[in-house]
């Protein structure tokens, strides 16, 4: 190829270098605030096992106890920077965008705190409904103790141990359901609440997600690898009889 | 690439065709190889696309796509190999974007483990051997757009089922990154790097 045109071919390689990345960063400003989870490109790792405040009867292994979280966070004149809480053992989390809790008089900082619940000492789940996992009390107070009301909505993020399709919020008498994503590579759930406190991750009763997808998941990878293996054969036998003197 | 009703097929890795391993096909055995290669890639979306999450069996649908990704014949592109220098620019230009992105989010999530971190990167590697040799070689025989956007489409639409219609555009968007580089370097090696390394950016 003549210089001139390996030059044009080069310059053309980084110009569509820069529309990439470009499209990239304009789709990550616009995607990323939206799902506060790990988003890899796959959720392949065998997840560490679930800690149960009151573990099931049937655990296949000791039950390890949840952690709690808290952070102290510093108020300035447009209230909370944008920050994130999360527990020890990052089965649940609340994302705070700047001013989500809005400046106290005389508050410099408020506590935020993320303490595992067993739902058996909480309201009974919703008709046909069923817990999935710990339920987590948020709150935040001042440095009086005194309970602070949110100026914009939060996200909370919960990780359920089996097939959570919903996120529901204490009602103290009952249970609301929010407007919940779920994030099945990485089995977190999460929701935008204008409200602090109990949150859970709930599936209707008796569900038990499909259980056949890993058997036609498998099934269609094994036949992949035949038709790739029949392919390497018929094209080794190809290039033998293409040989001189084969 | 079409010569005298004919195709060039490599048939192992871009390495090995490049060494001279060329195979000129007859117009029947080249429509074969074609429909093998794309059972391949059905087989091997719909199995990716399928893969239950956090799951043995979705380390194992890795591990199969990415024997598939390695064994099943491509054309023959005739691309110069990139320089040392060159392939580090690439990389770091998709590594740079992947880091600005990742400073746009704080997400929640458990703890790094070292399976988690040995299962990410597997996972990057057997992905691009799947998508940026196997995929990418064969649509790119429409162009070099065609392939880069033909396999950014399928690397977005198998993650779907994990991670939801909302992930779709950013799936879609790396996996155009991804495909640039492989056009840009003429080889999977540069998207794997980055593909590993966005993937442990996002652990910690």
């Amino acid at each position: 190829m003549p210089p001139q045109y390996r030059r044009a071919a080069g310059i053309r390689v980084w110009i569509w270098g820069a529309v990439a990345v470009g499209v990239y960063l304009v789709a990550g400003s616009s995607t990323w605030p939206q799902i506060p989870t790990h988003l890899l490109y796959e959720g392949i790792a065998p997840p560490l096992p679930y800690r149960w405040v009151h573990p099931p009867a049937n655990l296949p292994e000791p039950n390890q106890s949840p952690q709690t979280g808290q952070e102290s966070i510093t108020l300035g004149a447009a209230g909370s920077p944008s920050t994130s809480v999360v527990t020890g053992d990052g089965q649940a989390g609340v994302i705070l965008r700047s001013g989500a809790i809005a400046p106290r008089p005389g508050a410099r900082a408020v506590e935020v705190t993320i303490t595992p619940l067993d739902p058996g000492t909480l309201s009974p789940p919703p008709a046909r409904l069923q817990f999935d996992g710990n339920a987590y009390r948020v709150e935040a107070t001042d440095a009086t103790g005194g309970s602070v009301l949110l100026g914009a909505p939060i996200t909370v993020v919960l990780r359920y141990p089996r097939h959570a399709t919903m996120l529901l919020r204490s009602t103290g008498t009952g249970w609301t359901p929010l407007e919940a994503h779920v994030v099945p590579g990485s089995l977190q759930i999460f929701a935008s609440t204008d409200q602090l406190g109990v949150f859970i991750a709930a599936a209707p009763e008796g569900a038990t997600g499909i259980s056949w997808i890993a058997t036609v998941a498998v099934g269609a990878a094994i036949a992949g690898l035949l038709a790739a293996l029949i392919a390497f054969a018929a094209g080794r036998r190809r290039r033998q009889t293409a040989r001189p003197g084969a | 690439m079409k010569r005298d009703g004919g195709d060039l097929i490599a048939p192992m890795s871009e390495a090995s065709s490049r060494s001279g391993e060329i195979c000129r096909l007859p117009r029947r055995d080249s429509r074969t190889a074609a429909i093998l290669a794309a059972a391949c890639i059905a087989l091997g979306c719909a199995a990716l696309a399928a893969r239950p999450p956090a799951t043995i069996a979705a380390l194992t649908v890795l591990g199969a796509i990415g024997i598939v990704g390695a064994i099943a014949p491509v054309p023959l592109r005739r691309e110069a190999p990139p320089t040392p220098a060159g392939l580090a620019v690439v990389v770091g230009v998709g590594i740079a974007a992947f880091a600005a992105g990742r400073l746009l989010t704080a997400p929640v999530g458990p703890p790094a483990t070292l399976v988690a971190i040995a299962a990410t990167v597997m996972a990057a590697a057997c992905e691009e051997i799947f998508f940026r040799r196997l995929a990418y070689g064969w649509l790119c025989q429409a162009g070099a757009i065609a392939g880069v956007i033909g396999t950014a489409g399928l690397f977005a639409v198998v993650h779907v089922p994990a991670y939801g219609v909302r992930a779709l555009p950013l799936d879609l968007a790396a996996g155009i990154i991804f495909g640039w580089q492989r056009w840009a370097t003429g080889g999977w090696l540069a998207p794997a790097l980055t593909h590993a390394t966005a993937n442990l950016l996002q652990i910690f």
